[in-house]
């Protein structure tokens, strides 16, 4: 399957077509942005990352969306579903590019994605990892509701471990 | 022209099925992608989320932008032995036949049963009018296997993106046409 389509107030959560491919790219290129998730790649390396957003749906029937402004249709961040099958929890991530961030675009899509990864994938238990550095994020986290549950070793690093409280009429 | 990855197509050899990636697959993919003799001039070993995410983009990228990885199977049995494919990045000095086949499944000729079949399928059926292999410049295996395809070395130690490699370069799709028709 592919990235249903979703709507928040002010943002359209869509899934991910190649001409995003510059964005994300010109993102990742830049250190002070990648480095809570997991550090600066070079495009063929980004344009494999977005190929995994996608094919992430295809393989689990959950994945990762691209956030786009209603108002003005500009590709603002992504957010999603990620279950790394060693990891210890599945996750839902998030990241706005520098010049979209401090309106709340984070928040208001996880949110709505999240509620989403409920009622798609039913009861689990979701966490975001969370660089003990990455106040703007945490904050995020503290908005959905998650609680600080743990800090554990990551990708050769620390994580926090926020747990998102469970869902709200999720089926089975 | 288009794919959904719902629908990678499936191209049968003699011995070998190229399809795409699922679940199932995904024991095996780990397991090659951690062998440090299989990856050692390939990027290196894959792990975890590397690995999750690099299994993901082999199934993404049909989707996205119409070709990309196949998983290798062996067609009797439908087990993973690697994956093979046209992929063409940015930062690509040009579209590329790609393998890489588990440390058990080396020395059978399936390397160049597989890539031999992804290149006719880039040719015929994505349009491609010319086609490399990047490979370094260590990797006999790998040399054999282009060799064995007919593709020569045209340029040695070429800098793409953050690594290094020698480009082989295919034969031209008259060429690999004329022989031995594919059925796609």
């Amino acid at each position: 399957m592919s990235a249903p389509v979703l709507e928040t107030e002010r943002l359209l959560l869509r899934g991910f077509k190649r001409e995003d491919l510059a964005a994300l790219t010109a993102f990742y290129a830049n250190e002070d942005n990648a480095r809570y998730i997991g550090g600066t790649r070079p495009a063929y390396r980004v344009y494999g990352l977005m190929s995994a957003f996608v094919g992430h749906w295809e393989l689990y029937g959950l994945g990762w969306w691209a956030m786009e402004e209603k108002a003005g249709g500009n590709f603002v961040g992504y957010c999603g579903f990620n279950n790394p099958p060693d990891w210890p929890d599945r996750e839902i991530g998030w990241a706005v590019f520098p010049e979209f961030q401090g309106h709340g675009y984070a928040s208001e899509a996880a949110l709505t994605a999240r509620a989403e990864i409920y009622r798609l994938g039913g009861p689990m238990k979701l966490v975001s990892y969370i660089d003990p550095e990455n106040a703007p994020s945490r904050r995020v986290a503290e908005k959905l509701g998650a609680v600080l549950e743990d800090t554990i070793e990551l990708r050769g690093g620390p994580a926090q471990v926020w747990r998102h409280p469970e869902a709200e009429g999720a089926r089975a | 022209m288009g794919f959904h990855s719902a629908n990678i197509p499936v191209i049968e050899t003699e011995r070998l099925r190229l399809r795409g990636f699922r679940m199932d697959d995904y024991a095996a993919f780990c397991a090659y992608k951690a062998d440090p003799e299989v990856t050692h001039f390939v990027g290196g070993t894959e792990l975890g989320m590397s690995a999750w995410r690099s299994f993901c983009a082999a199934v993404g990228s049909w989707s996205m932008i119409g070709h990309g990885v196949f998983c290798v199977a062996i067609r009797e049995t439908d087990e993973c032995i690697g994956h093979c494919g046209p992929i063409n990045p940015p930062g690509w000095p040009e579209p590329e036949i790609g393998y890489t086949l588990a440390r058990g499944a080396h020395g059978k000729g399936y390397a160049t049963e597989a890539a031999g079949a992804a290149l006719r399928f880039a040719y015929q059926k994505l349009g491609w009018r010319t086609a490399i292999s990047l490979i370094d410049e260590n990797n006999t295996a790998s040399q054999g296997v282009a060799r064995r395809l007919g593709a020569s070395l045209e340029k040695k130690q070429v800098e793409v993106c953050d690594f290094t490699a020698d480009i082989w370069r295919h034969l031209p799709p008259e060429e690999i046409l004329k022989s031995n028709p594919t059925k796609f």
